[in-house]
C-alpha cells in the first residue's frame, strides 16, 4: 500500500497538470512542452501554433534524416554528424527533362529565363503585337519572287555579269581599305546590320548573296584593319603569341571565303529518268565490304541490296568479306549473293574493293558500307544520271543515320538539332555539285567502272580512299553528281571514342591527300574544283586554330600579354561587326542544316584529337594506321569517358583558373584597363561553355538493348489470337523483334502468340510472333520461325520502302541564332555540372564509400 | 444523288455487312444515305438493329404497285435510311407460288424497275443510295447493276469468286457500267489469300481498289451483339480499311457530281 500511494499520487498530479495545460495524459512530450508555453486555442479556432510547430518538426526531421520513432540520442547525433546519404546530381537528366516538357522543342535554360522574365516579356510582346498590327505587313515572299524575276531578266544581258563583278571588286577594295573614325565605323556597322536583319526576311538566293557580300565586305574591313593596325607588339614574346593568333585568324578567313564559294549556289539536282526499255539498262554490281561487323548488322544490308528494283539478270550483289568468315560465306550462299574473300588484306576497304573489281564485270558499281541499308528505289533514282550524262563517273547520295550519334544521344538532341553530318550532306555536297566537285564518300554511291579502272581502282595511298578516288577521277575530266535524296540509311557510331576515331581517320586522310596530291595544283581541275576540294581538306586542319582560340585569353589573363594591339573600343568596332555579320550570313546559308554555334561545339570536341594526326600526316603522309569504326555495340553502364575527355578537362581548368586570374587582375594590376580584362574574360567564358559541352558529350548515356534497335515508324496490322485485328504503328526494329505502339492499351500475356502484318505496296507480309513484353500501349514482339526469307520480307516492308526516309528534311528545325546560342550555353553548363558530378562521385566512392547514384 | 450497287460474284462475301458499315461511315462523311436491300433474303434490317425480318419493303411495291413502299423505310439513330426487301406475306412466311411468279415476272420484264423506283427518291445532295443485292448472277443483282452509277464488286478471297470474275467483268463492260473491285475478308496469315490478291491485281489492274478489308472476327461478333462494328472497334484494322473505302466512295461521289455539273454547264 505504501508503494501504490505515490504512483496514484503521481498519476493524479499528472492528470491535474494535463487538465491545466489542456493536453491528454497520453500525448507526446513535444506537445506537453508546447502547451507549457502556449495555451490551447479557444473552441472553433485553428491551432496556428501547433500547425507551425508540426511543420517545423517535419522540416527538421527531413533535414537531419531522423525517423518518426527515433530516440533523443539519434536527434543529437544527427545534429552533429550527418548520416551518409545519396548525393543529388547537379546535372539535369536531359532525357527526363525532355519527357517532362513533352514534345516541345524549346530549351531548358530558355524556358527558365523566360519564366523569370515572364512579366517583362508579356508587356514587350504585347506592345510589339500592337505596333506590328498597326504597321502594314510586307509580303516577303512576294519581294523574293520579284527579285528572282528581275535577276533572271538581267542575267540575259551580255557582259553584264563581268562588268558587275569587276565593279564589285573595285568597290570592295575601296570599302575594305577606306580608313574611318571609330564612331563612323560603328555607324557603318549599324547600317549594315540593319540591312542584314531586313534581308533575313526575304526568301530566295539573291538575298542570301547580298548577305554573303555584306559579310565579305565587313570581314575585309576587319582583315585590313587587323593587318595594318594591330600587329605592333611591345615585346618579342607578345609578338610570338600575337602572330599565332593572327595565323589562326587567317585560317578562319580562308575557310570562311572558301566556304562562301563552295556553298554559293546549291544545285539541288533532281533524279534523271531512265530509258523506258529495261533491256537497255546497264548491269550493276553491288559491293558490300565488311571486315569484323556482326551478322546482325550485315544481313539487313545484303537482303535489302538484293531487293532493289532492277532487272534481276542485271543486278549482282557481292559480299566482300575481309574477315574471311565461314558464317558469312554460308549466309551468302543461302541468300544467293556472291561472296568474295581474299588471301592477303592489304589496304583495308580500298584493297577489298579493288580485289572485287578484278573478279567482277558489271558496268557500274554500287558501294554500300555493310550497315547502310538501301531502299528499293536506290538504283532507279541514281542510275538515270549516267544515261543522261555519259561523262558522269560517280553519283553520290547522302549518308543518313537512323540512330543518334554520341552528340545526339548524350545531349539528347536527336531530331531536334541537326547533327554534324547534316551540314555536309544537306548543303556542302550540294554546293560542291554546282562546281562539279561532289566527291565520293565511300558508301551509298554508284561508280562507273571505266573511269574507276582508268585511275587504277580505289585509291590506296591515303586512308580516305573515297575522296582521293574522286579527286583522281575529276582530274581526268569526268563529272560527278550529288542527289540529296536519302536512299539508304545506317547506324551512327555508338560511342564517343568510336566517333572520334572515325573523325581522326578522316582528318588524317584529308591531310594526306592535301600533302601528296594537293588539289591546289596538278592538272585537270577547274579553279572552283580546287577551291571546293581544298576547303574540304583545310576544314580538317581546324584543330590548331581552335586550340589557339581556346588558350589565347589565358595569355592575357595570366601573363598580361597584349596579343592584339588595339584598345577595347577599337576591338568592338571591328571584331563585333565581323563576327555578327558573318554569323548572320552563315546562319542564313546553313539554316536548317547546322544551327549557329554548334559548329564550335563539334569542333571543340574533335580539335584536340585531330591536331596530331593532321600534323603528322602533313609532315609524313606515310605514318598512320587505318582503324575500323565499331558499330552495333552497347553501353551497359552510364559513365564519363575520362580517357577521352581528359584533354578538355585540362583546357577547361585552364580557362576557369584564367577567369579567377582575370577577377584578381581587374582589382589589382590592371585597374587602368578593366574593359580589356572583361573582354578576355567573356572570351574565356565562351570557351568554358564550349569545353563544358565537349566534356558533357563524354558522359555516355546508357544503351540497354543488346541487338541494335532502329527507330522505324510504319503502319502495321496486328492479328490477335482470337482473330481480331488492330491497326497500329511500329516503333523500332531489331533483328528478330519489333516494338509496336498500340492505339489503346491492351492486356496481352507474355508469350502469347500473335501475328503482325506489314505492307509493301499493296501486299501484306505476315509474321508470326510472340509477345515479349506488354506495357500499356507499348508492345514488344519476338518473331517466330525466323529465316532469311522472312527477314528479307521484313526489310522490304521497312527499310527497303522507297519512301522510308523521304521525310528526314521535314524534321529539321530552322536555325534561330539567339536560341541556338542559349542552347549551346546550356549544354556547356550541363557539361560542367556533369564533370562536377563525376568528380564528386569519384571522390565519394574513394573516400566515403557512398553508393553512387545510378540512373 | 448517286447510286452505288454493291454486288459479289459469290455468296458469303460479306456484302451485306459491308453495305451496313459503309452506310454509317458515309453518313458520318455528311452524305444523306439510303441503303436499299434488293435481296429476297431480307436480312439487312438485322444490321440496323431489328430483331425480326422487316415486313414492308421493296417487295410491297412489287406485289401492290403504289407508293405504299415509301413508308417502308426505317431510320437508324445515325440518320441512315434503310429500305429492306420486306416480306411478301404478313406472317413473314415466304411468298406463295402466285406471288413468287408475279415478283419474278416484274423483275424479268422490267430490268429498269429498281432504277425507276429509286429515281422517285429525292435525297438531298450529296446523297448516296447503296444497293445491297443477292450474289451475282441473279435477277436481283442485274436490277441493282442497272440502277447503279457505280458498281462496287466485293471479292472474297475464294477460288470460286476468281473463277466467275471474268464473266462478271464482261457483263459489266457490256452494260457500260463504271465498276471498281474491293477484296474483302483478307487474312494476311493465309498464303492463299495473298496469292489470290496478286492474281486479282494482275487481272484487274487499277480497277482493284488499294483498300482491302482485312478479316476480323470482331465483325460477326459485333453483329451478334447488335453493335456497329466500326464504332465498337474503331482501332481494328478492318475498321480502318472500311474508313478508307468510305472515304474513297465519298470522293468518287463528289467528283462524279462535279463532272456531271460541268458537263451540264458545258451543254447549256
Amino acid at each position: 500500500m505504501s508503494g501504490a500511494a505515490p504512483v496514484r499520487l503521481k498519476d493524479r498530479a499528472k492528470q491535474l497538470l494535463a487538465r491545466q495545460l489542456g493536453v491528454e495524459p497520453g500525448d507526446s512530450g513535444s506537445l506537453w512542452a508546447l502547451r507549457l508555453v502556449f495555451r490551447p486555442p479557444r473552441e472553433g479556432q485553428r491551432d496556428w501554433v501547433l500547425h507551425w510547430f508540426q511543420g517545423m518538426e517535419r522540416r527538421l526531421r527531413s533535414e537531419l534524416d531522423v525517423n518518426a520513432d527515433a530516440s533523443i540520442g539519434t536527434w543529437i547525433k544527427h545534429l552533429f554528424f550527418r548520416p551518409p546519404r545519396r548525393r543529388v546530381r547537379l546535372a539535369a537528366n536531359l532525357r527526363s527533362v525532355r519527357h517532362h516538357r513533352g514534345e516541345r522543342r524549346g530549351s531548358l535554360l530558355l524556358g527558365r529565363i523566360s519564366a523569370w522574365l515572364q512579366p517583362v516579356h508579356g508587356v514587350v510582346s504585347k506592345a510589339g503585337h500592337r505596333v506590328s498590327a498597326r504597321l502594314p505587313s510586307i509580303p516577303w515572299s512576294g519581294v523574293g519572287e520579284h527579285i528572282a524575276r528581275w535577276s533572271a531578266v538581267l542575267d540575259r544581258l551580255p557582259y553584264l555579269k563581268v562588268v558587275i563583278l569587276l565593279m564589285a571588286f573595285a568597290v570592295g577594295a575601296a570599302f575594305w581599305t577606306t580608313p574611318l573614325q571609330l564612331s563612323e565605323q560603328f555607324r557603318l556597322f549599324i547600317v549594315v546590320a540593319a540591312v542584314m536583319l531586313v534581308t533575313r526576311f526575304i526568301p530566295g538566293r539573291w538575298p542570301t548573296m547580298l548577305m554573303v557580300s555584306l559579310s565579305i565586305l565587313m570581314t575585309g574591313r576587319y582583315m585590313w584593319w587587323r593587318v595594318t593596325q594591330t600587329l605592333n607588339f611591345a615585346s618579342p614574346i607578345e609578338a610570338v603569341f600575337g602572330y599565332l593568333l593572327f595565323m589562326a585568324e587567317i585560317y578562319t578567313w580562308i575557310v570562311l571565303f572558301f566556304g562562301y564559294m563552295q556553298t554559293a549556289w546549291p544545285l539541288n539536282r533532281q533524279p534523271a529518268a531512265l530509258p523506258d526499255d529495261p533491256e537497255s539498262w546497264p548491269t550493276v554490281d553491288v559491293y558490300i565490304p565488311t571486315y569484323n561487323e556482326p551478322m546482325s548488322v550485315v544481313s539487313p544490308t545484303v537482303l535489302a541490296a538484293k531487293s532493289m528494283d532492277w532487272p534481276r539478270d542485271k543486278l549482282r550483289v557481292y559480299l566482300l568479306d575481309d574477315g574471311s568468315r565461314e558464317e558469312f560465306q554460308h549466309f551468302a550462299e543461302q541468300v544467293g549473293v556472291g561472296y568474295i574473300a581474299r588471301e592477303e588484306h592489304h589496304f583495308a576497304k580500298a584493297g577489298n574493293i579493288n580485289n572485287a573489281l578484278k573478279l567482277t564485270s558489271g558496268d557500274f558499281i554500287a558501294i554500300f558500307d555493310c550497315d547502310h541499308i538501301p531502299t528499293r528505289s536506290f538504283l532507279q533514282t541514281t542510275m538515270g544520271e549516267f544515261t543522261v550524262d555519259p561523262k558522269c563517273a560517280i553519283v553520290q547520295t547522302p549518308h543518313h543515320f537512323f540512330s543518334p550519334d554520341p552528340f545526339e544521344r548524350n545531349f539528347d538532341t536527336f531530331l531536334r538539332i541537326p547533327n554534324e553530318g547534316s551540314l555536309f550532306y544537306g548543303l556542302i555536297q550540294d554546293g560542291n555539285d554546282f562546281w562539279n566537285a561532289t566527291f565520293f564518300c565511300g558508301s551509298c554511291a554508284v561508280i562507273c567502272r571505266v573511269p574507276l579502272e582508268e585511275v587504277g581502282g580505289i585509291a590506296v595511298e591515303t586512308v580516305t580512299e573515297d575522296a582521293h578516288t574522286s579527286l583522281k577521277i575529276h582530274r581526268r575530266g569526268y563529272r560527278t553528281a550529288y542527289l540529296r535524296i536519302v536512299q539508304a540509311a545506317g547506324l551512327a557510331t555508338e560511342s564517343l571514342s568510336g566517333h572520334i576515331g572515325q573523325r581522326i581517320r578522316w582528318a588524317r586522310g584529308m591531310a594526306q591527300i592535301f600533302r601528296i596530291d594537293t588539289p591546289l595544283f596538278g592538272k585537270g581541275l577547274k579553279f572552283f574544283q580546287r577551291i571546293c576540294y581544298s576547303n574540304a581538306m583545310l576544314h580538317f586542319f581546324y584543330g590548331i586554330p581552335r586550340l589557339i582560340f581556346i588558350l589565347m585569353p589565358s595569355a592575357f589573363l595570366f601573363f598580361g600579354l597584349h596579343v592584339f594591339n588595339a584598345d577595347a573600343l577599337a576591338v568592338m568596332a571591328y571584331v563585333l561587326p565581323y563576327l555578327f555579320i558573318s554569323g548572320l550570313a552563315n546562319s542564313r546559308i546553313q539554316g536548317q542544316y547546322r544551327h549557329s554555334f554548334w559548329a564550335e561545339v563539334y569542333e571543340s570536341v574533335l580539335a584536340w584529337y585531330t591536331v596530331l594526326p593532321t600534323t603528322v600526316a602533313f609532315i609524313n603522309p606515310k605514318k598512320g594506321k587505318f582503324n575500323v569504326t565499331a558499330k552495333g555495340g552497347l553501353i551497359e553502364q552510364e559513365y564519363l569517358d575520362w580517357g577521352t575527355s581528359k584533354p578538355y578537362v585540362w583546357l577547361l581548368a585552364i580557362n576557369l583558373v584564367a577567369l579567377v586570374a582575370g577577377v584578381v587582375r581587374i582589382f589589382t594590376v590592371e585597374r587602368d584597363e578593366p574593359i580589356t580584362v572583361l573582354m578576355n574574360m567573356v572570351w574565356a567564358l565562351f570557351n568554358v561553355a564550349m569545353l563544358g559541352a565537349a566534356v558533357g558529350v563524354a558522359k555516355e548515356t546508357r544503351q540497354v538493348r543488346v541487338s541494335h534497335h532502329v527507330p522505324l515508324r510504319v503502319p502495321a496490322t496486328l492479328i490477335l489470337s482470337n482473330g481480331k485485328t488492330m491497326a497500329c504503328h511500329t516503333q523500332d526494329y531489331s533483328t528478330g523483334g519489333l516494338a509496336i505502339v498500340l492505339p489503346e492499351a491492351m492486356p496481352l500475356e507474355r508469350g502469347e502468340a500473335i501475328g503482325v502484318a506489314l505492307s509493301r505496296g499493296e501486299l501484306d507480309y505476315y509474321f508470326s510472333a510472340v509477345v515479349a513484353r506488354c506495357n500499356g500501349v507499348h508492345l514488344g514482339l519476338k518473331f517466330e520461325e525466323w529465316s532469311h526469307e522472312k527477314e528479307t520480307q521484313l526489310i522490304q516492308c521497312t527499310f527497303g520502302r522507297a519512301d522510308a526516309w523521304v521525310r528526314w528534311e521535314e524534321q529539321l528545325v530552322p536555325d534561330s541564332p539567339l536560341q541556338s546560342f542559349v542552347e549551346v550555353i546550356e549544354m556547356g553548363i550541363q557539361g560542367v555540372l556533369r564533370l562536377l558530378d563525376a568528380c564528386l562521385e569519384g571522390i565519394g566512392s574513394v573516400f566515403l564509400r557512398r553508393p553512387s547514384q545510378r540512373g | 444523288m448517286k447510286t452505288i450497287a454493291i454486288i459479289a460474284p459469290a455468296g458469303g462475301a460479306g456484302r451485306t455487312t459491308l453495305t451496313a458499315e459503309l452506310a454509317g461511315l458515309l453518313m458520318a462523311r455528311r452524305h444523306p444515305v439510303l441503303a436499299v436491300e434488293c435481296d429476297p433474303r431480307n436480312v439487312l434490317s438485322l444490321h440496323v438493329g431489328l430483331r425480326e425480318p422487316a415486313r414492308q419493303g421493296l417487295v410491297t411495291q412489287l406485289l401492290s404497285p403504289g407508293d405504299g413502299w415509301s413508308h417502308a423505310a426505317l431510320q437508324s439513330e445515325d440518320g441512315v435510311l434503310w429500305l429492306p426487301w420486306g416480306s411478301a406475306r404478313d406472317d413473314a412466311r415466304e411468298p406463295d407460288a402466285a406471288q413468287a411468279a408475279a415478283i419474278a415476272a416484274t423483275l424479268h420484264n422490267h430490268p429498269l424497275w429498281l432504277r425507276d423506283l429509286l429515281a422517285q427518291v429525292d435525297l438531298p445532295e450529296p446523297g448516296i443510295t447503296l444497293v445491297d443485292t443477292a450474289a451475282w448472277p441473279s435477277i436481283h443483282a442485274t436490277q441493282a447493276i442497272h440502277a447503279a452509277d457505280l458498281v462496287l464488286v466485293v471479292l472474297p478471297p475464294q477460288v470460286q469468286a476468281a473463277a466467275t470474275l471474268q464473266r462478271l467483268r464482261h457483263e459489266l463492260r457490256a452494260m457500260g457500267k463504271t465498276s471498281v473491285y474491293v477484296a474483302n475478308a483478307i487474312s494476311p496469315a493465309s498464303q492463299l489469300h495473298t496469292d489470290i490478291l496478286v492474281l486479282l491485281r494482275d487481272t484487274l489492274g487499277a480497277a482493284l481498289l488499294s483498300y482491302r478489308v482485312h478479316a476480323d472476327t470482331g465483325i460477326p461478333e459485333a453483329l451478334a451483339r447488335n453493335e456497329n462494328f466500326c464504332r465498337s472497334a474503331p482501332h481494328s484494322q478492318a475498321a480502318h480499311d472500311m474508313q478508307g473505302l468510305a472515304s474513297w466512295l465519298s470522293h468518287w461521289v463528289h467528283d462524279a457530281s462535279r463532272r456531271a455539273e460541268s458537263a451540264a454547264g458545258g451543254t447549256t
